[in-house]
């Protein structure tokens, strides 16, 4: 009994290596079909964020036009980033030219597509969520965005302070860093120029939604009813802890969290007025047009930053908000959003800090108008 | 602003809120304490509540009933404590091994699973699942301030505590329990006595999946209305580290389940306030959990080395 469960481990052993090495099998495709051909590498999806949109979006593309094929590849479902895993997708797609366009991003896994962009400089990519440049700046063959996250937080805390009633709002960020604290930054600005108290949390995960759920409550406590979520799962208990209150508004994030539960979950999506979106599916879709047209080359090279006059950030306007969010309010962003877009307003971007002026900068925007 | 601090740990709520945090972790607590009652040690907590929690919520989704999903979440339950002991009973593999295997890919499968049923890889937020409800306790609801604390719960908290006398009962009050305690005193002795060591053992696992499964149900069925991926973070572990605190003492184990869950429920009023550093609020329950320790081996320490209490 003993050996056969020593061999039946074996055999699991090899059977999961194996697997590790499985590479993908992108079907071949000639460059003179006329299709424009292109392989999103991500980690893996149901992140409830911008790869699940981005998978979307590349099904959009494959069934609304037949010119151009997308190939979404899932390469590390355990989020392990390990380099000769992905250098081997890598080489899988890139060599011979297979695909007009190579797609990945994230700061976890864009080491490898500068590190791929390096190796294959005939290869074009775009870096759909830049989060640092390398040394040397973005390698020529390279498109590479990030998102003006900081404008969206501006956004939705002058919506937050539009919408509420009681003079307190909130915002649960999963953690706290450099990089997260620029989805508040502007949130904490415009609500301290406008008077409004805010509570912010940062639990320390992403994952533990009892504790997403108590830290709302906690925050309603204290008077707060429009409540933003920027954390990942335990951002479901905080929707949770928002629907079992009749005043208390939530604003999803990353997607429109109200389409997302509108049918299976109609309580949860009745307490989400609005959703702060990052499109990363609008300009996946304008560079697959790009590269369709040819227009792309001018793109390579450069690392752009994705705001609202393109579209980039936003906020979800659907039924639900139409119909619940008063005229009034609704002015009120799109002024906002006007006023964000034309520059008028300096929105304070912690990303654009060096570390030095963070520490020093950080905790005087972070507590101007905070209810601790 | 300290005593804006002072008066939310002082008020109602917040004890409410230890109420509702603590349960799980006394779940926890109890299924590991109940295997090493016997002389188990439970390490697969964790993962049992990650497997229970999902079969909850799967298991009430497709029976459209929700104590009926509850009963297929403590099947699961009991269903890995039995793989866990044919692997190491009749396969003679080492238990703690199986156990670390198991959390090591408690959280992979379980999504696995939930994409293969769902189509999405984070929640089940896209199945309309019937839940747990809360329970006002006629005329006790009330009477002012107890009635408060007294009433409207989860009804697995109830359960909970419930649970937690039964077991004392049990392993305390009963042939049963004293036999089981034997097991873990000295199973050698146990075996001469004519104890049937091996069964109790797998009976104590058995029962340890059981409120191992109810913690995770508590989560997924009851307090929340989902499974959301990574969920269960650490609850599991606070109910073993409770179990090593408690050292084979049944109100330690209790108290100190409960001291996790308010260091929780203080880290919630930390993690929204200025004065404290954010980056260490995750980490006041497990710090917690370290000074306690810490302390309670030096308290041992002492007692053994002045005679009190002779080392075992």
């Amino acid at each position: 009994m003993k050996k056969l469960f020593a061999v039946l481990l074996a055999v699991l052993m090899i059977v999961s290596l194996v697997g590790c090495n499985k590479t993908p099998t992108p079907t071949p495709s000639g460059d003179d079909d006329g299709v424009t051909k292109i392989a999103v590498l991500l980690p893996f999806t149901g992140d409830q964020s911008y790869f699940d949109t981005l998978a979307i979006a590349a099904r959009e593309v494959n069934d609304a036009d037949n010119k151009i094929s997308v190939d979404v590849l899932e390469c590390d479902p355990n989020g392990a980033a390990d380099e000769s895993n992905w250098m081997g997708w890598y080489d899988n797609v890139c060599e011979g030219g297979k695909y007009d366009l190579v797609v990945s991003g994230n700061g976890t896994y864009e080491g490898f597509l500068y590190k791929a962009a390096e190796k294959y400089p005939d290869q074009m990519f775009y870096n759909f969520d830049r989060s640092w440049i390398p040394e040397g700046g973005i390698p020529k063959n390279v498109y590479a965005v990030d998102w003006a996250l900081d404008d969206l937080g501006y956004v939705v805390g002058a919506l937050s302070a539009a919408v509420t009633k009681t003079g307190t709002v909130g915002v649960v960020v999963g953690m706290e860093s450099q990089d997260m604290n620029q989805f508040i930054g502007g949130y904490c600005q415009v609500l301290a120029d406008a008077g409004v108290k805010y509570v912010i949390s940062y639990p320390g995960s992403f994952t533990d939604t009892a504790l997403g759920k108590e830290v709302t409550e906690d925050m309603i406590n204290k008077g707060a009813d429009v409540i933003w979520q920027v954390a990942g799962g335990l951002g479901n208990g905080v929707i949770d802890a928002c629907s079992g209150h009749d005043n208390v508004w939530c604003i999803g994030v990353d997607q429109d969290q109200y389409l997302q539960f509108k049918d299976s979950n109609p309580a949860w999506a009745n307490t989400i007025l609005t959703s702060a979106l990052k499109n990363t599916n609008v300009a996946f879709k304008a560079v697959c047009e790009m590269v369709a047209n040819g227009t792309y080359k001018d793109k390579l090279g450069k690392a752009e930053t994705w705001g609202i006059a393109l579209n980039g950030v936003g906020l979800a306007e659907n039924d639900y908000y139409l119909a619940n969010a008063s005229e009034e309010v609704r002015a009120k962003v799109a002024e906002t959003l006007a006023k964000v877009a034309n520059g008028e307003v300096e929105v304070v971007d912690t990303k654009a800090w060096d570390e030095a002026t963070y520490e020093v900068e950080w905790p005087k925007v972070r507590d101007a108008n905070r209810l601790n | 602003m300290w005593s804006n601090i002072l008066t939310t740990l002082f008020s109602m709520r917040f004890l409410l809120t230890i109420i509702r945090m603590a349960t799980p972790i006394l779940f926890a607590a109890l299924g590991a304490f109940t295997a090493a009652s016997t002389g188990i040690g439970n390490i697969a907590i964790e993962s049992i509540m990650t497997f229970s929690a999902l079969g909850g919520v799967l298991g009430s989704y497709l029976l459209n009933n929700a104590w009926l999903g509850l009963l297929i979440g403590l099947l699961i339950g009991i269903l890995t404590a039995l793989l866990i002991t044919f692997f190491s009973m009749k396969l003679g593999a080492d238990a703690f091994l199986i156990m670390i295997a198991l959390n090591t890919f408690a959280d992979s499968v379980a999504i696995f699973l939930l994409y293969q049923i769902t189509g999405d890889k984070g929640t089940t937020a896209s199945l309309p699942t019937p839940i747990l409800y809360t329970w006002d306790i006629p005329l006790i609801k009330d009477i002012p301030i107890l009635g408060e604390i007294l009433s409207g719960h989860y009804v697995l908290t109830y359960i909970c505590w419930l649970l937690i006398i039964v077991m004392f009962v049990v392993i305390y009050k009963t042939p049963l329990g004293m036999r089981m305690r034997a097991c873990g005193l000295n199973p050698d002795a146990a075996r001469t006595a004519g104890i049937n060591v091996e069964r109790l053992q797998v009976l104590s696992l058995v029962l340890s999946g059981v409120f191992a499964a109810f913690g995770g149900c508590y989560l997924s069925l009851n307090y929340l209305k989902i499974f959301s991926k990574g969920m269960v973070s650490g609850q599991g572990w606070m109910g073993v580290a409770a179990n090593g605190i408690a050292n084979g003492n049944y109100l330690s184990l209790v108290l100190s389940a409960v001291i996790f869950a308010v260091f929780r429920a203080v880290s919630i009023i930390f993690s929204s306030n200025s004065a404290f550093p954010t980056d260490l609020v995750s980490a006041i329950p497990y710090f917690s959990v370290f000074v306690i320790l810490t302390a309670v081996s030096i308290i041992n320490y002492y007692r053994v080395k002045s005679g009190k209490v002779e080392e075992h």
